[in-house]
Order: C-alpha cells, then structure tokens, then sequence
C-alpha cells in the first residue's frame, strides 16, 4: 500500500538507484536508511550549522579544496542530522572516506559540478512535494462534503491510509475515527479556542512506526483539516441548539410551586404541542450539573454534546442555566437503570474530568407530569455533584434521603460544638459519633446498631451511657430527629476526612 | 618559585640570575617542544654556541619587574624567508649592529634584550646576544610561543610601536625600517629578507620595560627551560607528562598512529611562509580520527571533525614512548604520538587577539572555540 505523502519524502536509496544522484559516486553510504527533505549548496563551514536535517549537503568546489575542510563539513552535517554530504570528486581522501563511515554518515563525489548535482536534486524533491499538494487538495475536497465532526476525522483518516484520528478536549478524547496500531507515535495540531479558553482542544493522529510515514506530511494535513474540523462543530452545534429548544422552553416554564404541575399541561397544552411533548408518554429527564460559579462555555457544550452521542441516544442536550438537560422517551422501569449505566460507561469519565455530574428522574407508572421529572433529574444531578464529580445518581434512588444532600454541613458542625460541646471535645469523639449515628440508624435498637458495627452489645451500651453523661439527649423525642441529623452529619465528615487521609498517606 | 631559586647559581643582583650550561641545554628542549614543526638544527648550534661561549661569560636572565620602567629594551630574532640558518649561520656581529643602530636611531642605550617568540631559535637568539653585549635578557616575550609573523604579538595588541627595525642580513648588509604599523612592517621586513638573502638578525619592539610588563607575557625563558627540565629528566613518561600538565594547563589531546601526510592541503594567503600541509592520525583506541592542519606550526586539530585545539592554542608532539619532544620532521607514517594542546597567553584569547592569531588570521575559516565563550 502506499503510504500517504510518500510522494513528497525522497528515500536517499532510491534518488541513487533511479534519481539525480545516481551520477555520483557513493565513497561511503550509511547502512541506516534516510529521507531527504532538501537540498543545499553550501559554500563555508559556517553555512552547514543552517542546514535543516535530513538535507543533502554538496559541498561547493571552493569548499572540498581543503581536505580538513571536508572534515569539519562531514562533522558538522552529520552533527545536523543531514542525509548525505556530496564532495566534488577529485577531491576526497581515504581519511575522509574513513570519518564518514566513522560517522556514519553517506558521502557521496560528484563527477559533474556539484552545483548541478544540487539542482537536478532540488528539481526531484520539488516533483515529489507538487504529487503532496495533489494528495493535500484532494483531502481538503473531501472533507468539505462532510457535515459531521465524525464524517470529517473519518475522511482524514482514510486519506491517511487509516490511522487513528482523534479530537480531544483537555485530554478527553471527544471523537475519533480509524484504528490504532502498537508502536505509534502521535502528531498533534492544537485548534485554537474560539473563547480562548485555557483548556486545549487537539486534533491527533497516531503514526504507526514506520518510516514511510512522513509525520510533517500528517502535520499538514491536519492543519488544513482543522477548519473543516471547526465547520462541522459549528455546524453540529447549531443544529442541536435548534433541536433543544423544546427541552430548553421546558425548563423555561417549570413551575417553582409543585401545586402547579397539574395545571401544567392543561395551562400549555397548546404550547407543549408546538414543542413537540406528547401527553401520555412517559419520559425520563437527565441532567448534567456543573459547577454554578463557572459559566457556560460554548466550547463545552459542544464538547459534551459530541460525548452526549456515545450515549447512543438520539435526543438532544440543551443548554440550561445550571447545566445540561436532555428529555428521553422511556416506556420501561428497566430502562431508567440501563441508561444511568450506559451514561456512566460512556461519559463517566469525561464527566469526572470535566469536573460535572449528572442525576436522572424516576420512572413512574403514572403520568408524571414533565416539570416533576426535570426537578428530580436537576435535584438528583445536584445530589450527584455534592457527592463527586463523575457521579451518576437516579432520583429514584435517592427519594426524600435527597433532602439531606442539601444540609449546610458546616453550620450544622457549628451547631455541634455549640449544643454538645463535651461531644465535641472528647477524645474517642470519631468512634462515639460513628456508635451513635448507628444506633439512632436502628431506631435506637442496640442489638441490630451492635451487629452493624460489629461490637458486643455491652460496649455499644457503654458507649450509650457514656454519650448520656457528654450530653447527648438520646433520650428526649423532641431533640431525637435534630440529634441524628447532627450526628450524620458529624458522621459523614468523619468518613470523608478519614478517606482523605488514607488516600493522601504514602 | 623565582628564577633565583630555579638556578643552581646564586642571583647577581634582585631579580637577575645567571643562567647555567645546564640551563641552556634545557632552555634548548624547551624551545623546541613548544615549537615542534621548526626543525631544532639552528636552535641546537646556537644552544652549543652559548654553552661554549659561556666558558668567558654569563647569561644574566633578568625579571621584567626588576627593571626600571623607563629602562628601553628591545626585542632580538632571526626573520627567515626560505633560507635555513644553519645553511648559512651568522657571523656574530649581526644583533650587536643592530642594537647599536636602534640605540643610534633612539638616542638612547639599550638596557636589556628580550626574546621575539619563546620558542624555537628566537627562544634561545637573546641568550646569545645577552653574552656578547652583556646585557641582560628579559625573562618575557610578545608572543609566549612563537608565530610567522612579527606582526603576531602581544606588544601590536597593546599598541606598542615596532619600529625602528633594525636588520642584517646574510652578507651584512643593513637596513632600517620605519613603519606606521606592525602589518606593514611585516610586509617591508618579508621584502627585505628576501633581498638579504634568506634571513636576516633583527631588533625591534624598543620599548619601555614598563610596557614590556604590562603588555609582553612574563616568565616565558623560565617556562621554556622549566619544560626542559622535566622533558631531559631521567624519569617515567608517566611523571613527566604529569609535571608538564601541572606546568603548562595541557591537555593530551590524543596518542594517535600516523596514516596519512600530505603537503599544499590546502590554499595558502598571501604573506604566510612555509607552504600548508596536514597530517591524519588514528587513535587506536578509540578509533578517532585526528586531522593536524600545519603551515609553520600545527594551526587546527580535528577529532572526528570537531575542532579540539586551534591557533593560537599551542599544539605540540610528544613521544609515547620516550616522553621527548618529536619534531614534524621526524614523524613518517606509522609513528605513534601524543598530540598536546596547551593555552597559549590569555591576551591571545580577547577579540584583538583572536583577530591577530586566531584561525582566521591563518586562513582557516573557523573560529576559535573560546570566540564566544
């Protein structure tokens, strides 16, 4: 097969076999095979520290006079990498042919005027760079059919005998196309944010090690790429745009007051028409939550919206205030789970390095009005984000337990040290709240909190008289469901802090 | 350690010693392993000359700090052009005219001699000089090694006249030359030499020994005997190659198997003598391939292409095997030597120094290392 831009790197075995420099004599020629990329006529040593690499260095009458001269040259081209250095013929000597090979670096007499010698070649490597441009137009013809982010790394794929092409946002490969062999290397073009966003979006190929492969050939392709590269994001995005206006209105028209969802659907049954809702069908709402103090970048909507499509659901993400919402027709119980699995295998990742989360609505039996299912995803969403970035949560999973998500931990902490300041102060605090939380987790049943925590009854009962004595009103209904809201809270910051310090220990 | 102590002989008065036999015999190997590419003949029989004469007299080596600033000196030298001294050797008379005529033309005596290189035959023509006139020689030079031109000094970088130049020629013809700058002095002075006959004994540079010590490079005569010392020493080549690193800051640049000597390498300019030549070499250690660049003296060193001493670093030979100089006439293919670079004078590495005597100066398009270091 051949190599895409093979045209336009000249192999220095074949430009001796059937090329211009077939006419000189090779006094020493480099076992290692070379490219060339150009050509020059160099006239003083000082002249050779310019040479680019993998350029073939001929060396001016003027300058072989001088064997030290011819030397210093082989020395200083092979110190820049070139492919070949050619001396005019009368001049060499057994000790140059001895450095060169030392070097190993292929030297080559010309019979002819080295001057000539450098223009035949300098004619070839132009005749191969014109069969690239040919191979660079017809990419860029190409891809200007395609409409798509995918269509168009695709096409960029194929005409580069298809490697692995991908778009990467911050690292998070976004959208790829081709395949990836073993021992790749990696040609990268940086797109330049049209926010000028700090965040670097790439376009990448993977180059197979091989030396066929030109990687400045790569290089340039995809360079001309990007704008169709760029087109096609725009394109997509304002597409999507258009298709989330109803998801978008929806939010738009979400009643504060939950008394109002009843008369929801009567109050914009012609509206919710127009939009496209149909009474009747159940839907399933997910909501992508981000950080409220950063506001929405066009970028990344784009981003997640091409991400959005690995989930292999065909509805649209709209951008909303406080993050992303997609509504999905969902007939089944099951598919509720399925989905929040397959957004996690898909996007979980992404969503973690994007510093977001996402929560889903229940799937209920009975018609639920579409406000409902767009605060639970919204709430469960929040929840998910108040848990970690890169969670996943389900409404369903949560129902009022949501509610404790949205506790201020820190004034309840405040609340703590204020109202059970021996609690607070005593030594084995930790293991006394972790008792105690399970205690009153087990309706205030000692044997079952024992079993949790795997401890006798005994040390769980002294444990209890001791946090009686510390002024821990176990024993008074009415401060119960405050206690226990404290010691949850106490609880979980405990764990947290434990997890922490594990984590950070070497 | 002061050349009071370096003599065997007590010093005559503060700053001056009289040199021994002993001295000059070591002076002698000193001069020749800084300037192995000159064949040593002239320097030996003037060597011989001044142990012999020594018999009646005594060398006085003196320190240039000794001196009164004001005291004039001047530098004493063959300046050959093709003809060999020892072909043709000099009468005796030819440096003591021309001091008289510097002395003459300045109206003023001579105190001191100084060498005109500190190496070869001029390394050694003062100490001759210094016996026959009694004057004491100066324990400094313009040059701290020797170069072809009489332009190449120290002195014309601290913008010290040369002229008047005083000459005598092979059959003692006389000339005086004055010329506004050292370059064209070097121009007449070539002429002349031609027309004298081949060389001709000169005196130039009169100066001050102010300006001699702040302008020439001391201690060079004490150099080239302390050389002679450790080279003439019944000693391993090991230890001798020690002392001469320690003495000199050399560095050997390779032991290396003569391969291939060739002569006319390479154009020459206009005004250099002696024609270029270059010798290869292979270290059969390392398998580098040393490339020597000669014309007078051994201008470039190549290993591997990269330039590892070049003009005006000192660059001499030695042999492995006995640790004594080796003269370039000596070395044939087949010859195994150490080549050795040594730092020439730190005012040859400032920007007018590095114009005067670097590559360039020589035809060589490369600059020196320490250019733009």
């Amino acid at each position: 097969m051949r190599r895409p831009g093979q045209g336009r790197r000249l192999d220095l075995s074949t430009v001796l076999a059937r090329g211009s420099l077939r006419s000189t004599t090779a006094l020493y020629l480099a076992p290692s095979s070379t490219v060339i990329d150009g050509v020059m006529i160099v006239p003083h040593l000082d002249a050779i520290r310019r040479v680019p690499p993998n350029t073939v260095v001929v060396l001016s009458t003027e300058m072989g006079a001088g064997g030290w001269l011819v030397s210093a040259a082989l020395r200083h081209a092979w110190e820049r990498r070139s492919s070949a250095v050619v001396v005019p013929e009368s001049r060499y000597s057994s000790t140059v042919i001895g450095l060169a090979e030392r070097l190993d670096i292929t030297l080559l007499a010309a019979g002819q005027d080295p001057a000539s010698v450098a223009l035949d070649l300098a004619a070839e490597i132009g005749a191969a760079r014109s069969v690239v441009d040919v191979q660079l137009a017809n990419l860029v013809r190409a891809l200007i059919k395609e409409s798509t982010v995918t269509g168009v790394l695709r096409g960029i794929s194929q005409h580069l005998g298809g490697i692995l092409i991908a778009l990467e946002y911050d690292g998070v490969l976004v959208a790829s196309a081709g395949s990836t062999g073993k021992d790749d290397g990696q040609v990268s073009v940086d797109l330049r944010s049209q926010e000028n966003s700090s965040r670097g979006m790439a376009l990448t190929a993977q180059i197979p090690a091989d030396e066929a492969y030109d990687r400045q050939f790569v290089r340039t392709a995809l360079e001309m790429a990007v704008p169709s590269v760029q087109s096609a994001w725009l394109q997509v995005n304002s597409r999507e745009d258009r298709d989330a206006v109803p998801s978008a209105a929806l939010v738009d028209l979400t009643p504060f007051d939950t008394a109002a969802d009843d008369k929801f659907e009567d109050r914009h049954r012609h509206l919710m028409t127009e939009l496209g809702w149909h009474r009747g069908q159940r839907y399933v709402a997910v909501w992508i939550w981000h950080d409220p103090n950063e506001p929405h970048r066009l970028e990344r909507t784009a981003v997640l919206r091409l991400l959005w499509r690995r989930v292999g659901i065909r509805r649209p993400l709209a951008e909303v205030e406080e993050g992303w919402l997609s509504i999905i027709p969902c007939e089944e119980d099951q598919r509720v789970a399925q989905l929040q699995q397959r957004v996690n295998a898909k996007i979980g990742r992404a969503l973690a390095e994007f510093h977001l989360a996402a929560g889903l609505s229940r799937w209920q039996a009975e018609n639920v009005t579409l406000p409902a299912i767009v605060r639970e995803a919204k709430i469960a969403a929040e929840c998910a984000y108040l848990t970690g970035p890169g969670n996943i949560l389900a409404f369903g999973s949560l129902n009022v337990q949501a509610a404790t998500f949205f506790m201020n931990q820190e004034t309840i902490q405040q609340v703590a040290h204020l109202a059970l300041p021996q609690l607070m102060a005593a030594p084995d605090r930790e293991q006394m709240i972790s008792s105690l939380a399970s205690y009153l987790d087990h309706h205030s049943s000692v044997s079952s909190a024992a079993k949790a925590l795997n401890l006798h009854r005994n040390t769980l009962q002294t444990r209890l008289h001791r946090a009686r004595e510390l002024g821990v009103p176990l024993d008074d209904p009415h401060q119960l469901l405050a206690t226990h809201m404290i010691l949850h809270v106490l609880n979980d910051v405990t764990s947290r802090t434990t997890r922490h310090a594990r984590k950070d220990s070497p | 350690m002061t050349s009071g102590e370096r003599s065997g002989v007590p010093a005559t008065r503060l700053g001056m010693t009289s040199l021994t036999s002993a001295d000059i015999a070591h002076l002698r190997t000193g001069a020749q392993f800084l300037a192995c590419t000159i064949d040593p003949t002239s320097t030996y029989i003037y060597a011989e000359m001044i142990q012999s004469a020594m018999v009646s007299g005594q060398v006085q080596l003196v320190d240039v700090e000794s001196l009164d600033p004001e005291d004039l000196v001047v530098a004493t030298g063959m300046v050959t052009q093709g003809l060999f001294i020892a072909d043709m050797p000099p009468v005796g008379d030819e440096f003591l005219s021309c001091i008289s005529a510097i002395e003459t033309a300045l109206s003023r005596k001579v105190q001191a001699v100084y060498s005109l290189a500190a190496a070869s035959i001029n390394g050694i023509v003062p100490l001759m000089v210094g016996l026959q006139s009694g004057l004491p020689v100066v324990d400094a030079d313009p040059m701290g090694r020797v170069f072809p031109l009489i332009s190449q000094t120290t002195l014309h970088i601290g913008e010290v006249g040369i002229s008047p130049i005083a000459m005598m020629g092979v059959t003692g013809e006389r000339a005086m030359v004055e010329a506004p700058n050292p370059q064209r002095a070097e121009t007449l002075v070539r002429s002349l030499v031609t027309e004298l006959g081949g060389w001709a004994a000169t005196a130039m540079y009169p100066c001050t020994a102010g300006e001699l010590r702040m302008h020439g490079v001391r201690g060079t005569v004490t150099r080239m005997i302390r050389v002679g010392e450790i080279l003439d020493a019944d000693e391993s080549v090991e230890n001798k190659y020690r002392r001469l690193i320690e003495l000199l800051k050399a560095v050997r640049i390779s032991r290396a198997r003569v391969q291939h000597i060739e002569s006319l390498s390479r154009p020459t300019g206009l005004g250099l003598p002696a024609q270029p030549s270059s010798m290869t070499l292979i270290d059969e250690t390392t398998g580098q391939i040393i490339r020597l660049e000669i014309q007078n003296e051994i201008l470039l060193v190549l290993v591997d292409g990269a330039v590892a001493a070049a003009v005006p670093d000192i660059v001499t030979l030695l042999s492995p095997e006995y640790g004594t100089a080796v003269s370039l006439d000596d070395v044939g293919v087949g010859t195994v030597i150490d080549v050795i670079a040594i730092p020439a004078a730190e005012a040859w590495y400032s920007a007018p120094g590095l114009e005067l005597a670097g590559p360039r100066a020589f035809d060589i398009p490369l600059d020196h290392p320490r250019r733009n270091a």
